[in-house]
């Protein structure tokens, strides 16, 4: 009984496959693939990504009237094995381009078989500079900018608050130590005590984490972290009777980040610096309204990065020259998206535009911008 | 020279571990202060390398003189020694860490504020806890390590949250903060998590073990079972509960920033390194009270009320008797007249039910997401392990000793990353339990369990001299209750049938009943046709297949051949869009099966053929994949710019080294202390490439992750041959690099398959089964148990690390993620037990379907999204039925508000991702109920001789 049971399951799976021979051609449609991290370290964040990529799809369908846009969603699992597989399948089912992946190791292995195939790959959350330096044979792009430029913002948010002694508390994965380590590069002293840990719930301690800050005696705080542990550790400093000034980065710089408190309290107070839009653009306006209307996750993170990830690949797509690498660099040329004006070096990085500086009080406002050339300036 | 030599003997030999250690500790303490020593002189050092194999000397020579002391003390001595040895090798890691300090001219400050450490320590007991005593308690009673405790305790947490949203409780979570702490919705939680999930345990105990246990399935076969039910059960939650994190607030007053007891407190800094002036020790007390949250003392108090009634019921009830018996011998027990199969579910019970409720607890804490519960099983092991493994007070007693270790070293790690330009530092916290444990079991190879048992024991004697007043009274209450209860349960049970029966459930059925057969249909039409072919054929040769014995060498061939045709054409049958793609597609099936293969032939040369359960394959891969990734990745990205080729040999033979040197230390420890030791070194290693900025190459920012290294043959693969290759397979341009990987790693698994094999026939292979069956008789005829074992070990991670190297290789970068368990060892670990240990053509055939599972769910994940992928249509009904599940059925169990929660969107979808990951469990769990024994077992070798022999096994 057993070898025939497992003859059957053999032979069932194989009929599958050929019923997938059976049909698969492709219609005058575009398939965008996205690597979402629907598994692993950070899946809390995959409803965001695919929500916004989603919103964007849903946007490109009503207005580019005759073509037909479709998201392939895929898990990458936050690893370099699982997301290469991936990429893999998504290359197998037709698709022009992939957006993703969040996480660098994920995308660096993704790359590598994007890059063989001719799919381009326009990553809306991988911010190591490894990302940069990948042999990627020009198909790598993506539209959040490396670490570097942010940590310089926050150096001039917190000296421009007086404060003089910070605390630099951030997350073992290469978003959190990659910005810590750009903010102890360009920060003019020692910084009052670093502490690193990682954001997987259950492996760290926030109280442990507060209580560290207080004991060093540090004046502010800077917190490089995501929501859900953003929020716990803010809580936990708060709740220790921390009073200095806690900074953040993006991965907190949103209205909704308040929701992740129970109490609003807390939140209050928190400054934070995130991407900044293009200059008089309306698209993160139409972006925000469109990803609320939709019932996109409150607590998403790099949303708009996603939502200009896919717009521009789908763009791109639709010039249809021989390269789709010389489309892409074409459409991100100075591209006005909802996470800031994008264009494309020749690394397929981006510069960014600048900075906003928000604070939370608790109503979350963004009154400052920071830009390279002229520092801190009121908006 | 001579002189010396001859002086050197002359030194009793029971001294010379003195001249060692006096050795190591001048030279490092020359090296570490002045920057002298033999490993400066050398000059081939430099750097902060230098400084760590410094300090390493420094606690080398510690160890020394711990493992002297401890050996050579008798009785109360050598439990003083013990005691004193973590306080002694603390100090001596403060005074190596001063000594480099003032070497480098810094000064640090290690901040020990004493109810922050002393509180966080608790609260780490209490969560460690929560996972721990479940886990111990089935260790005890069904004998296996159970990976899916910590997904239970999180399926608590969840219960907590239906509870929360239910109409009855709702209200209390949403009220505003009145000042005034109300208990009931955390209790009731709590209460309804221990009894949820401890039937959802029996449950699982029933319908996945017994069938298991009835066929004598080994330990291990249990164990990875329940790594296929975690991965359902995580599934299960991700697809009721999707991805997103969810707070669990009981009242609102539970929650504020003001909801905490202050705690007076004092500080103590440690001032470390070039001090001017300053004391060594500053004790500053006035400074503001430390704030524990009442949630965490309820998961305190929590935890310990439901362990203590545990004890109670191990102890002092007829039920803890029998479990007792039952734990001790199953067929004495059950010869007694016990019902062994009613102890496993009261077992399953009560360990599911304690970790429910810690969930429930913790979900005040923590916010709560489907992938909590990973961080706590690792740690939740360590403390098993070092807690005995199956005793509750010893697992009580190590949880506290872990929370402490780990509070302890968190401010030292966090003064000593500021000081060393470390920050990362504060990451290894989570590891120090792992460190810990390792020293203890280096020093008392039975475990710190043994001694705890070894002093029960006799304390049990002497209890037994004063007749202890029986607690009769108090056994027959719980006997009476629970029958009670039983009947009650009953009762309710038969009632709500009769309403349902009538009206609810008939239309249900109706329902469910239509989507499968529309289900049924749609399949049909799809795959009616080759249906026919495909069953003649099945019906042609499952009786020839049937008569072959897959233990005899020739069947197991046969059967191999079966398997691997079916599996090649299940790759070919694979849907792709072009040619080239197909070809890229196959490469990687292929290159991965060359490195799966690699990776689980190391593990069966550990653990099928030598016996030693090493649950650090990823340790020795990593190693082959960080050394290959650092030694060739170029000079100013911080790598070393060498060559593949001395970098893989390198990487293989320092594998090996390690491997051999790891054996002597680790080898006489029983298995489920090797397997703790070795994941514990796969966790360092992980950690390590998160925190410790040497093992970071590929940027010149030195930023995390190992990138931009050198891969082989590349420059020559692209200088030409690529096209020649191309057009001689028939592709329009160049043949994908992919291509010479996947060559590459198929022939290395075939070249490492012949010599395994070689090797494995030879008197050695005869000798390390041997070990395997039986060390002493082993050792008996004259084997060096210990010798052939580290042999063994080397060989192992000598062949992981070349699959290493080439996994770097196929993913051009090295992260930190790469090598979770999760992700490389325990699924070496199912393709190890689903292929048949012992024997590496079920090694190369587990390694094939696990590598080929994902690429076929893969298919059915994407399908959802465009119509023209196969499966398309398929979804509609997946969702219809899902629909049906959370709506029509769950309606019965949760509230309106908690499917809304879950979707926001209105529309209830089943992420295919999820499904993915229920049925890669679902494939683990169904091929070991369909072969406990694994596809293909290992041939035994039977003497051709009349009567029972080669019977005993």
């Amino acid at each position: 009984m057993k070898i025939k049971t497992i003859y059957l399951v053999v032979l069932s799976l194989a009929i599958f496959a050929l019923a997938a021979m059976a049909c698969g051609s492709s219609g005058g449609t575009y398939k965008i693939g996205l690597l979402s991290p629907q598994t692993g370290p950070i899946a809390v964040y995959a409803p965001g990504f695919e929500d916004a990529a989603n919103v964007a799809i849903a946007e490109l369908n009503d207005n580019e009237e005759g073509n037909v846009f479709e998201l392939v969603v895929v898990d990458s699992g936050c690893d370099g094995t699982q997301a290469a597989t991936a990429a893999q399948t998504l290359i197998d089912s037709g698709v022009v381009g992939i957006v993703g992946a969040a996480c660098s190791g994920a995308t660096l292995g993704a790359i590598a078989v994007a890059a063989e195939a001719g799919i381009p790959m326009v990553s809306y959350a991988s911010t190591s500079p490894a990302v940069t330096t990948a042999s990627d044979n020009g198909y790598l792009f993506r539209v959040v900018p490396s670490d570097a430029q942010q940590a310089i913002a926050l150096t001039a948010v917190v000296a421009d608050g007086g404060d003089t002694n910070p605390a630099v508390v951030y997350m073992t994965n290469d978003y959190g130590s990659g910005l810590a380590d750009n903010f102890a590069a360009n920060w003019s002293g020692d910084a009052c005590t670093t502490n690193a840990y990682d954001p997987t719930e259950g492996s760290y301690d926030a109280s442990t984490i507060a209580q560290s800050v207080i004991d060093a005696g540090c004046d502010s705080a800077v917190l490089i972290s995501y929501a859900t542990d953003g929020a716990a550790i803010i809580e936990a400093l708060k709740g220790q009777g921390f009073s200095g000034t806690i900074y953040g980065a993006d991965g907190i710089a949103d209205a909704a980040f308040a929701d992740a408190f129970t109490d609003a309290a807390a939140v209050a107070g928190v400054i934070a610096t995130k991407p900044r839009p293009g200059a008089e653009s309306s698209v993160q306006a139409t972006f925000n309204s469109a990803y609320s209307a939709a019932g996109g996750d409150a607590e998403g993170i790099y949303t708009h990065e996603t939502y200009d990830a896919v717009k521009i690949i789908a763009h791109a797509a639709l010039e249809g020259s021989d390269d789709i690498r010389d489309d892409l660099a074409s459409v991100g040329s100075n591209y006005d998206g909802a996470s800031g004006v994008h264009t494309f070096d020749s690394n397929g990085d981006v510069a960014g535009t600048g900075y906003e500086v928000c604070q939370f009080d608790p109503a979350f406002t963004c009154t400052r911008v920071w830009t390279a050339s002229g520092g801190l300036a009121s908006q | 020279m001579a002189f010396l030599s001859n002086n050197f003997r002359k030194i009793h030999i029971a001294h010379s571990w003195l001249i060692l250690s006096l050795f190591l500790f001048i030279d490092s303490y020359i090296g570490l202060r002045f920057g002298s020593g033999l490993l400066s002189w050398s000059g081939i050092l430099k750097g902060d390398i230098l400084w760590i194999l410094q300090s390493l000397e420094m606690m080398a020579f510690g160890i020394v003189i711990v493992n002297k002391a401890v050996k050579s003390s008798t009785g109360k001595f050598k439990a003083l020694a013990l005691v004193a040895t973590p306080v002694f090798l603390f100090l001596l890691a403060l005074f190596t860490l001063d000594t480099l300090l003032k070497g480098k001219e810094i000064t640090t400050i290690f901040y020990y504020n004493l109810s922050s450490i002393s509180l966080s320590a608790l609260y780490w007991s209490a969560a460690y806890m929560t996972v721990a005593v479940g886990l111990a308690l089935t260790y005890k009673v069904q004998k296996y390590g159970n990976f899916a405790q910590a997904e239970i305790m999180l399926l608590g947490s969840y219960v907590a949250l239906i509870m929360m949203w239910s109409d009855m409780f709702f209200p209390i979570s949403d009220a505003s903060s009145d000042g005034i702490l109300n208990y009931r919705l955390l209790v009731a939680s709590a209460i309804s998590a221990f009894v949820i999930c401890g039937f959802v345990g029996v449950i699982i105990d029933k319908s996945v073990y017994k069938p298991l246990r009835k066929r004598f399935a080994s330990a291990q076969v249990l164990m990875i079972t329940s790594l296929g039910v975690a991965m359902v059960i995580r599934a299960i939650l991700y697809m009721r509960f999707s991805a997103k994190t969810f707070r669990f607030i009981p009242d609102k007053d539970w929650r504020l920033l003001s909801s905490n007891v202050e705690v007076p407190t004092q500080r103590v800094d440690v001032v470390v390194g070039s001090r001017v002036e300053e004391p060594f020790i500053n004790i500053v007390s006035n400074i503001g009270p430390y704030g524990f949250s009442y949630s965490k003392i309820a998961l305190v108090v929590g935890v310990l009320i439901a362990i203590s009634l545990l004890m109670f019921i191990m102890h002092k009830t007829i039920l803890g008797k029998k479990m007792r018996a039952v734990s001790d011998n199953p067929d004495l027990a059950s010869t007694s007249g016990i019902n062994v199969e009613n102890i496993h579910s009261a077992s399953s019970f009560l360990s599911a039910g304690i970790s429910g409720l810690g969930g429930a607890l913790l979900a005040a804490i923590l916010p709560v997401n489907p992938e909590l519960g990973l961080s706590l099983l690792l740690p939740a092991f360590a403390v098993i392990v070092l807690g005995s493994i199956t005793s509750i007070p010893g697992v009580i007693l190590a949880a506290f000793i872990i929370g402490i270790v780990r509070a302890i070293s968190e401010p030292l790690l966090i003064g000593a990353g500021n000081a060393l330009d470390r920050p990362t530092a504060g990451g290894f916290a989570e590891v120090m339990p792992f460190i810990f444990l390792i020293g203890v079991l280096l020093l008392m190879p039975s475990g710190l369990g043994n001694a705890l048992h070894k002093w029960n024991v006799s304390r049990f004697k002497n209890l037994e001299k004063q007749k202890r007043k029986s607690l009769f009274f108090v056994t027959d209450l719980f006997e009476v209750f629970s029958r009670f209860l039983t009947i009650a349960v009953n009762l309710v049970v038969q009632r709500l049938m009769i309403i349902k029966s009538h009206r609810l459930f008939l239309i249900y059925i109706i329902q469910v009943k239509s989507y499968i057969l529309e289900l049924y249909f749609e399949v049909l039409n799809r795959i009616g046709s080759y249906l026919q072919i495909v069953l003649n054929m099945a019906k042609w040769s499952t009786p020839q297949l049937l008569k072959i014995d897959k233990e005899t060498n020739r069947g197991s061939w046969i059967f191999f051949g079966v398997l691997l045709f079916g599996l090649i054409l299940i790759s070919i049958l694979l849907p792709s869009v072009s040619y080239y793609t197909k070809v890229m597609q196959i490469a990687r099936i292929v290159a991965l099966l060359g490195i799966f293969s690699l990776l689980s032939f190391s593990l069966n040369i550990h653990s099928g053929f030598t016996g030693m359960t090493n649950f650090g394959v990823i340790f020795f891969a990593g190693i082959g994949a960080v050394l290959v990734g650092i030694l060739s990745a170029p000079i100013e990205t911080n790598g070393y710019g060498w060559g593949t080729l001395e970098a893989t040999i390198f990487a293989v033979l320092l594998a090996a080294i390690i491997g051999w040197l790891i054996a002597y230390p680790t080898a006489r420890l029983r298995t489920d202390y090797f397997a703790i030791v070795t994941i514990s070194l796969g966790e360092i290693l992980r950690i390590s490439l998160q925190a410790e900025p040497l093992l970071r190459a590929g940027t010149v920012t030195s930023a995390m992750g190992i990138s931009n290294y050198e891969l082989p043959f590349k420059d020559w693969w692209n200088s030409g041959f690529a096209d020649s290759v191309g057009s001689f397979i028939g592709l329009p341009g160049q043949a994908p690099y992919v291509l010479l990987l996947a060559t590459l790693s198929i022939s290395l698994c075939f070249l490492t398959w012949w010599i395994i094999s070689l090797l494995l026939s030879s008197p050695w292979g005869r000798i390390l089964k041997s070990i395997r069956e039986d060390e002493e008789v082993s050792q008996h005829h004259g084997h060096n148990i210990l010798s052939h074992k580290a042999a063994s070990l080397a060989l192992g991670a000598a062949i992981a690390a070349l699959g290493g190297a080439l996994w770097a290789w196929l993913n051009t970068a090295v992260w930190p993620d790469f090598m979770s368990p999760i992700r490389s060892t325990f699924l070496i670990w199912a393709v190890f037990i689903v292929g048949g240990k012992g024997n590496n053509k079920g090694m190369f055939i587990g390694a094939f379907i696990i590598v080929l599972v994902e690429f076929i769910f893969n298919v059915l994940v994407v399908s959802r999204s465009s119509s023209d992928l196969i499966f398309h249509s398929l979804t509609t009904y997946i969702d219809k039925i899902f629909g049906w599940i959370i709506y029509d059925l769950g309606g019965l169990i949760w509230s309106e508000r908690s499917i809304i929660e879950a979707f926001p969107k209105g529309t209830v979808i089943l992420e295919l991702s999820y499904l993915k990951l229920a049925l890669i469990g679902l494939v683990i769990i169904v091929a070991l109920r369909i072969a406990p024994k694994g596809l293909l077992p290992e041939i035994l070798f039977k003497p051709k001789r009349k009567g029972k022999a080669g019977e005993n096994e």
